[in-house]
């Protein structure tokens, strides 16, 4: 015959706080997930923030030039490859395919965003 | 009996200790993390406030002559022209955007009027404002109160 063992006062003591262990290990593991999500979501934020600030600049900048791509390089920057605009700021690349009419700013090789721009009718009377 | 109690006493004051520095350690980086956010939050919306209130302004008062680039105060200005309707006095009125003691202000005056920077409101914080026509593209470059300097670039439909 099997002796019963029962469970003695110090065993469900060291039980109880392994539980209490896990229970807190399992919470900061969530709170650190949550704070590194935080912090990443306003790198992100920022990071969006600055390519349409810049974005906006080189379309705009695109269009006071009437389409002209030289002319957008020597006032802001960058080169032209195959007929399209490439700009690097603040780590972002800027591409600008006037083909299609595409400004796309990507950092690495996330795409940010992708925006279409078009040069006014007659630059509405304003020669470029 | 009384060893295996010693035993477990160490081990629950030792638990709690990792406990409470674990709790402290994870406060502080949580604080740290908040801080870090709140502060990033706070010095883009300044500067988004500030690029997108120049850009709005100048895109609102956009028809031919009535932008232009000059002085006020200490240092380069947008003077945005508009003149009344034709039901009231045809006068023409002025909005001036400058900086002045660490703020981007606006003063809205009859235009020529002899009017102070400070007499204007404020909009928001801003170092320095540099504005630059070229052709129908007016370079506006900001230095927000952290230092760093941005660059809006407007495309003035009705050039400058």
């Amino acid at each position: 015959m099997q002796e019963r063992i029962r469970p003695t006062k110090s065993g469900l003591f060291s039980i109880e706080l392994l539980l209490c262990v896990g229970v807190f290990v399992f919470c900061a593991a969530v709170c650190t997930g949550i704070f590194v999500r935080a912090e990443m979501m306003s790198r992100q934020s920022a990071e969006l923030n600055t390519a349409v600030n810049e974005a906006r600049n080189l379309a705009e900048a695109y269009q006071a030039s009437g389409g002209d791509l030289a002319r957008v390089c020597a006032s802001g920057g960058g080169s032209v490859e195959d007929g399209e605009l490439v700009l690097t700021r603040e780590g972002l690349t800027l591409r600008l395919t006037p083909d299609t009419g595409t400004l796309t700013v990507s950092s690495g090789e996330w795409l940010l965003l992708r925006w279409r721009v078009a040069v006014p009718p007659d630059n509405w009377g304003v020669s470029p | 009996m009384r060893r295996t109690s010693g035993i477990g006493a160490a081990a629950a004051g030792l638990t709690a200790c990792i406990f409470g520095a674990a709790l402290l350690l994870s406060l502080v980086t949580g604080a740290g993390v908040y801080r870090q956010v709140e502060s990033r939050v706070e010095r883009s919306a300044v500067r988004r406030v500030g690029l997108s209130y120049l850009a709005a302004k100048v895109h609102a008062h956009d028809v031919a002559g009535a932008v232009r680039v000059g002085q006020f105060g200490d240092g380069d200005a947008l003077f945005l022209t508009e003149t009344a309707s034709e039901t009231d006095s045809g006068d023409v009125y002025e909005t001036v955007v400058y900086v002045y003691d660490g703020f981007l202000m606006e003063l809205f005056r009859v235009r020529g009027a002899a009017m102070e920077p400070e007499t204007g409101q404020r909009i928001a914080d801003m170092r320095s404002l540099e504005a630059e026509a070229d052709g129908a593209l007016l370079r506006l470059r900001v230095t927000d109160a952290d230092g760093v300097r941005e660059t809006a670039d407007v495309y003035v439909r009705s050039g400058t």
